[in-house]
């Protein structure tokens, strides 16, 4: 019955959550990959990176006007990026270059 | 036409090696090795079949012959005496037997001269990864003051003086000209079409047991277990494309210019390919290490302590026994490769 109870309680608390970042998105990287090669947002959402991988990564763009670096990333970490104006950003990963994602940022 | 090529390449060579091989010693594929994991991994290795070629520069012939030109043409370098192949020398695995490559005026350069094999599908090049692709690559060295210390306006203008390149360029990439991209873009064309061939361990990976020795069996279960080489030789190029600082000793820290953020890219560089690898001692992106052996030395030694250190770097353990498979392993990977027709420049 506790377990019951404490899964409903973490339920509500993700679906609290989920609510109040519905228009953000989350990256998983796994097997030296990201879960997708693109990604539509709309300007000002966060982008969450989730590494499930067995190795680090990284989160970069050297895409003029979005250049960011989110440094080294070990297994079980997350690393957010909020993208404040529209435009297309390239990501990669400064490990392993073959892990690429193309987000586009629309207009709010 | 460059699949129907590899195809062709590979099935000659699989001919050939049927004929050294005596008949009996297929039927004695061994079943005993073939463990569902060891097919597993096997299956990691497996060559493709052809070569990508991006969709804006698509291969052609004639884009292969401009390219393989240019390659062989020393006018592309600021003194008219270096060529790429003055460097990327296909009788030396593609490199320069060197520790270190020489640029212009002789002069040392920073690293040793990594070789031009299967970078068809590399992403990111150099030893820092600072070229997105090839096309962007091949604009580097020709430019660079150190290495072939021409400029592109220079070398854009000696070209086009020439009719038998016009001619070529005309060929290559109809109504586009003598242009610093064409150069390259033919270049990066040629560069894809250098591709390692069958070689002993890839006649294993498809099937035949007999052609490669039980040592390097044995090697190549150290390869993907203990030795845990397998993390970053990742695939049947042998790399991963990534990098990793392995803790070599250096005052180099390689892309860590590039992404200063992240810790561990400082003393990091790209993995190298390999294959063929018995053709290119010294080794190490300085060129540090003059054997195969030494090489091994080393990665059971487990490199310098230090934070940016890959975290797969470490002391292995590795018996002598271990040791001695694992090069008989990357001696299997030399294929015999056959070289590029050596062409005639245009004089006029």
């Amino acid at each position: 019955m506790r377990l019951t109870t404490a899964m409903l309680v973490t339920c509500a608390l993700i679906a609290a959550a989920h609510a109040a970042l519905a228009d953000d998105v989350r990256v998983v990287q796994r097997d030296k990959r990201f879960s997708a090669t693109k990604v539509t947002v709309k300007s000002g959402d966060l982008v969450t990176f989730v590494n499930n991988d067995e190795a680090m990564h990284n989160v970069y763009s050297f895409t003029q006007g979005f250049s960011f670096d989110l440094g080294g990333q070990e297994p079980g970490e997350e690393t957010t990026v909020r993208l404040s104006r529209p435009g297309v950003v390239d990501i990669r990963c400064a490990i392993h270059p073959k892990m690429k994602l193309q987000i586009t940022v629309e207009p709010r | 036409m460059v699949q129907r090529k590899i195809l062709i390449k590979s099935a000659v060579m699989l001919v050939a090696t049927a004929l050294l091989i005596p008949a009996v010693s297929w039927s004695q594929q061994a079943p005993a090795t073939a463990t569902p994991s060891l097919s597993t991994l096997k299956a990691k290795y497996k060559r493709p079949s052809d070569i990508p070629f991006p969709k804006n520069n698509a291969y052609t012939p004639a884009r292969e012959l401009l390219g393989r030109t240019l390659f062989f043409d020393p006018r592309l370098s600021g003194s008219n005496f270096m060529s790429c192949a003055t460097c990327h020398n296909p009788s030396l695995g593609w490199s320069d037997g060197l520790q270190r490559g020489l640029g212009h005026e002789m002069k040392q350069l920073g690293r040793r001269t990594p070789t031009i094999l299967n970078l068809a599908w590399a992403e990111l090049l150099f030893w820092d990864g600072r070229a997105a692709n090839l096309e962007e690559q091949a604009a580097g060295p020709m430019q660079s003051p150190a290495e072939m210390n021409g400029t592109m306006n220079e070398i854009v203008d000696k070209i086009q003086r020439l009719p038998g390149y016009r001619k070529m360029f005309d060929a290559a990439y109809p109504g586009e000209g003598v242009t610093p991209a064409t150069i390259t873009k033919a270049i990066a064309t040629f560069e894809r079409t250098v591709v390692s061939s069958v070689a002993p361990f890839d006649y294993w990976i498809a099937g035949h047991e007999d052609a490669i020795s039980e040592s390097a069996k044995r090697g190549f279960a150290v390869f993907n277990g203990k030795g845990n080489c397998a993390v970053c030789h990742a695939g049947w190029t042998f790399t991963d494309g990534g990098f990793h600082d392995v803790g070599l000793p250096s005052t180099d820290i390689g892309r860590g210019k590039l992404t200063p953020a992240v810790a561990t890219m400082k003393h990091a560089f790209k993995t190298p390919t390999l294959r063929n690898i018995e053709q290119r001692a010294p080794y190490m992106h300085d060129g540090s290490v003059t054997t195969l052996q030494q090489v091994v030395n080393f990665y059971d030694e487990g490199g310098a302590v230090r934070p940016s250190k890959s975290k797969n770097i470490k002391p292995l353990t590795l018996s002598a026994a271990d040791k001695a498979d694992l090069v008989a392993f990357l001696q299997t990977l030399t294929s015999s490769d056959p070289l590029p027709a050596i062409p005639v420049l245009p004089r006029q």
